[in-house]
């Protein structure tokens, strides 16, 4: 049977605002991926971060078992560079199966609440 | 053409004038010898995790990392004599092979134990102390050529209290006895909850369990703790944290952690009172300032006082509060920033891990500085184990 998803995931508009307002980690300015892996194989995942001027940051693999979801907040990624916070970013996402990639933001540098979700562009 | 020494996270490098790995005592004093000859420093490498610049030396550097025995096991006494190239893990390994084991270890088990010990590198329990206070004995090559044994019995407590962190400056250790205890095992449970609810019930967590530390993540504001003890014993649920990782074993297999990721740390000792003070205005100040470049976790611990002369945790119970950033990432600007918080709470530095104190501010953090002193004068006159950071930086000698 055809597996669900796509191997390639892109999203151009990544930015993580520095300011935040309410109780973290709730209400943390922050950018997150979910990861879905409608399938029955454990999916490896890496995840390349790319930047306006700098070199792109390939991060270490992590894994999504199958018939299951993974969220990545984009603030915590570490190994081998923290993101840096305010700077425009793209993130590039392959995986050796097929999944399924959402991109969430949340801003609250304001009072008011921001919250926008969008899918990633899926490509093989 | 000697090569160019680096520590494990590449932020130390430098080109020894000689460095040599002696596979026995007597290829060891062999090219101490020479180097005497020469009037030469002399200092010893370990696994290189420090990021302090204790081995940089432009002269003789001598790795002892052939030296791995463990012998004269006193079962009774729970003792062993045990080589100074054995790292943490190799002598867990090999000590649990008889029955015995170290009280504790730091968060990675790379080190060597003998550096370890030297630069007064510790785990984490309030009542336990740090890996130091295993030393009960030596065999050392000292300043004159000439190697001796030294044991608490024989030479006293004061002079092992000034034996214990010595930095590597009183001789060449080869051997050391230990104070150990019979094998034990522990369970190590690891939960997350946010930092108030850690800070709330700090001092609970602190004293019911045989170890504790939490991780502070500036990120997300949220922290692990890290819970380690005898099965059954300790806090077994927590209402406000969830359970992320259970493990449990052999001490020496669950204490340490394992690191891929390399990075630079400053840490700072203070009075157990003045930790969650402390902490509080680290994270004010990480959050505000610092975490658009910094994500690594700030990580707090207690260890339990001791009467060792240059000891961070000398005459006082102790929280030790350490900053870690990426290595290859920019450093000083945060760690500078940070350091006169610990300053003000009454810190003193880790004698392995990145500060800027200069000897005038070091001496006054210890009362029994001159002591200190004057007992490492008498084992090395000539200041043969002394590079130019331990003579100008740290003894202003």
């Amino acid at each position: 049977m055809e597996k669900t998803g796509s191997k390639k995931w892109i999203i151009p508009g990544g930015y993580i605002p520095f300011n935040g307002t309410g109780q973290e980690p709730a209400f943390l300015s922050q950018d997150r991926i979910s990861i879905l892996n409608i399938n029955k194989d454990t999916a490896t995942v890496r995840i390349t971060i790319f930047y306006r001027e700098e070199e792109a940051v390939e991060y270490a693999p992590v894994k999504v078992k199958g018939r299951r979801i993974r969220k990545i907040r984009i603030n915590d990624l570490i190994n081998p560079f923290p993101v840096i916070l305010e700077k425009e970013y793209g993130i590039m996402i392959e995986s050796d199966e097929p999944v399924v990639v959402q991109f969430i933001k949340i801003n609250t540098g304001q009072n008011s609440l921001a919250l926008m979700g969008t899918m990633a562009f899926g490509t093989d | 053409m000697p090569e160019v020494w680096s520590n494990w996270s590449g932020s130390l490098k430098f080109t020894p004038g000689d460095l040599k790995t002696p596979g026995s005592e007597d290829e060891l004093l062999e090219a101490v010898h020479k180097a005497l000859e020469k009037e030469q420093k002399i200092r010893v490498a370990g696994a290189g995790h420090s990021s302090s610049p204790l081995v940089v030396n432009k002269d003789l550097v001598v790795s002892l990392g052939h030296f791995k025995k463990v012998e004269r096991v006193d079962a009774e006494q729970s003792t062993a004599w045990v080589g100074t190239g054995l790292t943490v893990k190799e002598g867990g390994s090999k000590l649990l092979e008889h029955n015995l084991s170290f009280h504790n270890t730091g968060d990675v088990d790379v080190q060597y134990v003998a550096g370890a010990i030297s630069t007064g590198t510790h785990g984490t329990g309030i009542t336990l102390q740090n890996l130091s206070s295993m030393l009960t004995g030596c065999r050392m090559l000292c300043a004159d050529g000439q190697i001796r044994e030294f044991t608490e019995e024989k030479n006293g407590k004061d002079f092992f209290d000034a034996m214990r962190v010595s930095l590597g400056t009183m001789g060449i250790m080869t051997s050391m006895r230990l104070k150990l205890l019979p094998a034990f095992k522990l369970e190590r449970k690891e939960w997350c909850t946010h930092t108030d609810d850690c800070l709330d019930n700090l001092e609970e967590l602190i004293h019911e369990n045989r170890n504790f530390d939490f991780y502070w993540y500036p990120r997300n504001d949220e922290v692990k703790l890290r819970i380690l003890n005898e099965p059954g014993k300790g806090t077994q649920q927590i209402r406000y944290a969830h359970c992320v990782e259970e493990k449990s074993g052999w001490a020496i297999d669950v204490l340490p952690k394992e690191r891929d990721l390399k990075f630079d740390e400053m840490e700072y000792a203070l009075p157990v009172e003045a930790g969650p003070g402390c902490f509080r205005e680290v994270r004010k100040i990480v959050r505000e300032k610092f975490r658009k470049n910094v994500a690594w976790r700030v990580l707090y611990r207690t260890i339990a006082g001791d009467d060792f002369y240059i000891s961070p945790c000398s005459g006082r119970d102790t929280v030790t509060i350490s900053l870690h950033q990426n290595a290859g990432f920019p450093i000083m600007e945060y760690f500078r920033d940070i350091e006169p918080v610990f300053r003000n709470f009454g810190g003193r530095p880790h004698w392995g891990k990145k500060h800027t104190l200069q000897s005038t501010e070091i001496s006054s953090l210890y009362p029994k500085w001159k002591y200190f002193l004057k007992i490492r004068q008498q084992m090395d006159p000539e200041g043969v184990f002394l590079n130019e950071h331990l003579k100008k930086q740290i003894f202003d000698i």
